[in-house]
């Protein structure tokens, strides 16, 4: 125990000595948080959300478009203009806009009936910029709610629905799961994301230095002491996964008093959150033993993982939410350690899910950690290949 | 103590030791010399059990030594050719957790941890990061971290490269105590100097095998017996080789005549009698016995240092 303790506590004090690096791993994925978080409109109380601009093009001459423009401007979330199709075609294709939405004529009258008799529905026109498809999206998703309230309104007439934002009936699956304030959501969503790729690439910066120590022949006087190799690796991963666990804590704080986001205040989320904060540090810890074990030399390993580093995030849901994704990457994404720590924190921060979800999260990524460290076991090799 | 029977070593294709076969009786300083790429690192890390042989076998006291042996490992201080060592923090806590490998703690560890900055002249700055020291500062504590767990025998992979006269000395009178307390240590190194200076016994490898292993004094005999002679003469003389007495091989440069002569007390006299029969005034002789060096030379054909 003692071994094991000093094997640790080396690693901790060689990893405060360097102050510089320490700032580095922890303020990194804050910085990058803070601002995936703000591009996505809602940083909290210090700015208010960012207006998304978008063309009003009106071919239905309605009350219901004209209710549809009043509500859309009330929303606060548009910077919207009403203009001709061809001037909006224009904006968007030069980039000017993000999305244009075109309501052709005698669509109220159409969509009235679709909704009595279910009659074929009609179509609702969107330009989007190809370039800010993120954006529409989220934009789309907005429009069609507002639109769905205008037309409902419309439809039954105020009896059904007095105030604007109380409609008769609820759209099923659009917000039900989550629990906390949702303009708070998608911060959290950039804090989960972000820390975790901050994570593994520090994971990274951690395999550099095993494999630097090698050069330099401290793993081969390792070698030549009675420790086992199995006892190394426990006490360099149990170093790595103290750091992580500091570097979540110290992400995670900025972001609960930055953007006020918060885990979902039941104490199976407390312990839920903590577990899948522990098995995502453990996990990281043991995927830098695994490139350190698997790396030849610095340069070729420091490539390669950089690379599978951000394959992960990209396909893993650390950048954009995974509903964003097509199928198929949501499927790959079951494969990625990275979606299981970022659903994980998701789940115990504002979708409001219970211990039993998050425990699913911390049950995959502790098997992760158990091929990353097994393998990392099994393929060490403790001197650097002759030239 | 050492025992190193027919062992064998090879990387892919590339063979780096064919075979070492060598022992190393207690309480003596062994000399394992050999230029680079002669196998002597690979050797080491077999003895030292950081490196498995592909054949052969490597016995400490009678315990068979592998990277998986435990035992013999407490018996061995290993100092590698690199300066293993962690730079970010201080002498003491290199110290301490090399020292915490052997199950070394509390005031033992201190003790020891003590003892070894002494040894080698470090107490004084040893709380300082070593990023702070001299490259020979930390040569000395590459060394000191391979003492703290008492070795019987001391594993050294050219402990000098790289370090000024006055590490260099402070070095060897380190090892001089260390053989002086009974301790038997094993010595890689370029330098001949070195060997001549520290060791008793010396094993030659070449191209992955054990060429020569004999004591100092025995492998020096190894070499045709000769003796080098250089006579300094008068600026100006001339001396036409050819009329001088005997079969040696003269080379003339400058002032200075440099012969070869098996037998001194034969030869000289009459080479020095021939020069003096030419009117040749003599400033000065000088003789030079066989060096390392040259045996070195004589065995592989090339230099240590190639």
């Amino acid at each position: 125990m003692n071994l094991l303790w000093e094997l640790v506590r080396k690693d901790l004090r060689i990893y405060i000595a360097d102050r510089r690096s320490v700032m580095i791993s922890f303020l990194t994925p804050v910085l990058l948080a803070c601002f995936v978080g703000y591009l996505f409109g809602l940083g909290g109380k210090t700015d208010g959300p960012k207006k998304v601009s978008i063309a009003f093009v009106d071919q239905d001459h309605s009350t219901f478009t004209k209710d549809l423009l009043a509500k859309m401007k009330e929303s606060g979330s548009f910077d919207i203009e009403s203009m001709t199709e061809d001037k909006a075609k224009h904006k968007v294709s030069k980039g000017d806009l993000a999305l244009a939405i075109v309501v052709p004529e005698g669509f109220a009258a159409h969509a009235s009936r679709a909704m009595l008799e279910h009659s074929t529905a009609p179509e609702f026109k969107f330009l989007i910029d190809p370039s800010r498809t993120i954006e529409a999206s989220l934009s789309k998703g907005a429009l069609i709610r507002t639109t769905m309230q205008v037309l409902t309104r419309e439809v039954f007439g105020s009896v059904s629905a007095t105030e604007d934002n109380q409609l008769p009936f609820k759209i099923v699956g659009e917000s039900q799961a989550v629990q906390a304030e949702t303009n708070s959501s998608p911060a959290a969503h950039a804090f989960a994301g972000m820390s975790m790729q901050g994570l593994l690439f520090w994971a990274i910066e951690s395999a550099m230095t095993l494999l630097r120590e090698r050069r330099m022949g401290l793993w081969k006087r390792l070698r030549s002491s009675p420790v086992s190799p199995f006892m190394f690796l426990l006490g360099k991963g149990i170093s790595s996964a103290i750091r992580a666990m500091a570097i979540l804590a110290f992400v995670f704080g900025t972001g609960f008093l930055v953007f006020h986001f918060q885990i979902t205040p039941r104490v199976e989320n407390y312990v839920g959150f903590g577990l899948v904060a522990i098995a995502a540090s453990l996990m990281a810890a043991s995927f830098g033993l695994f490139v350190a074990a698997l790396g030849r030399n610095e340069q070729q390993s420091r490539g390669l993982s950089i690379l599978a580093v951000l394959g992960m995030c990209m396909l893993g849901g650390a950048w954009f939410p995974m509903f964003l994704m097509p199928q198929f990457i949501q499927t790959i994404s079951k494969a990625i350690p990275i979606s299981w720590a970022v659903n994980g924190f998701d789940g115990m921060i504002w979708r409001g899910l219970g211990l039993t979800d998050a425990l699913q999260s911390v049950g995959v990524l502790l098997i992760f950690t158990m091929i990353f460290g097994g393998i990392a076991l099994k393929r060490i090799r403790w001197e650097p290949e002759p030239a | 103590m050492l025992e190193v029977v027919g062992v064998k070593k090879s990387y892919g294709e590339t063979v780096a030791v064919k075979n070492a076969t060598f022992s190393v009786e207690p309480g003596i300083c062994y000399g394992l010399l050999g230029p680079n790429g002669a196998g002597k690192t690979s050797v080491i890390s077999i003895i030292s059990g950081t490196l498995d042989a592909d054949g052969g076998t490597v016995t400490l006291d009678g315990e068979v030594v592998t990277t998986r042996s435990a035992g013999p490992k407490r018996k061995i201080g290993y100092v590698p050719q690199e300066i293993a060592l962690f730079s970010e923090i201080s002498a003491i806590d290199n110290l301490r957790f090399f020292g915490s490998l052997y199950g070394l703690i509390g005031q033992h560890l201190s003790n020891r941890i003590e003892a070894c900055l002494e040894l080698t002249g470090l107490s004084d700055r040893a709380k300082e990061p070593i990023s702070n020291y001299s490259g020979g500062m930390q040569r000395r504590l590459n060394i000191a971290a391979a003492l703290l767990h008492e070795p019987d025998l001391i594993i050294l992979d050219e402990p000098t490269v790289g370090v000024d006269p006055q590490s260099r000395n402070a070095i060897f009178d380190a090892l001089e105590i260390l053989r002086s307390k009974g301790k038997t240590l094993l010595y890689t190194t370029h330098y001949m100097e070195e060997v001549e200076r520290l060791c008793q016994r010396v094993a030659i490898m070449d191209h992955g095998s054990v060429i020569a292993e004999h004591s100092l004094a025995g492998i020096k005999r190894m070499l045709p017996q000769t003796n080098e002679v250089q006579i300094e003469v008068e600026s100006g003389a001339v001396v036409d080789p050819a009329t001088l007495p005997g079969s040696f091989s003269y080379t003339w440069m400058d002032s200075t005549l440099t012969c070869e002569i098996t037998d001194l007390n034969r030869d000289l006299p009459a080479v020095l009698n021939a020069l003096n029969d030419l009117g040749v005034r003599i400033l000065s002789v000088r003789t030079r016995e066989s060096s390392l060096e040259q045996v070195f030379l004589h065995l592989t054909g090339r230099s240590l240092r190639d």
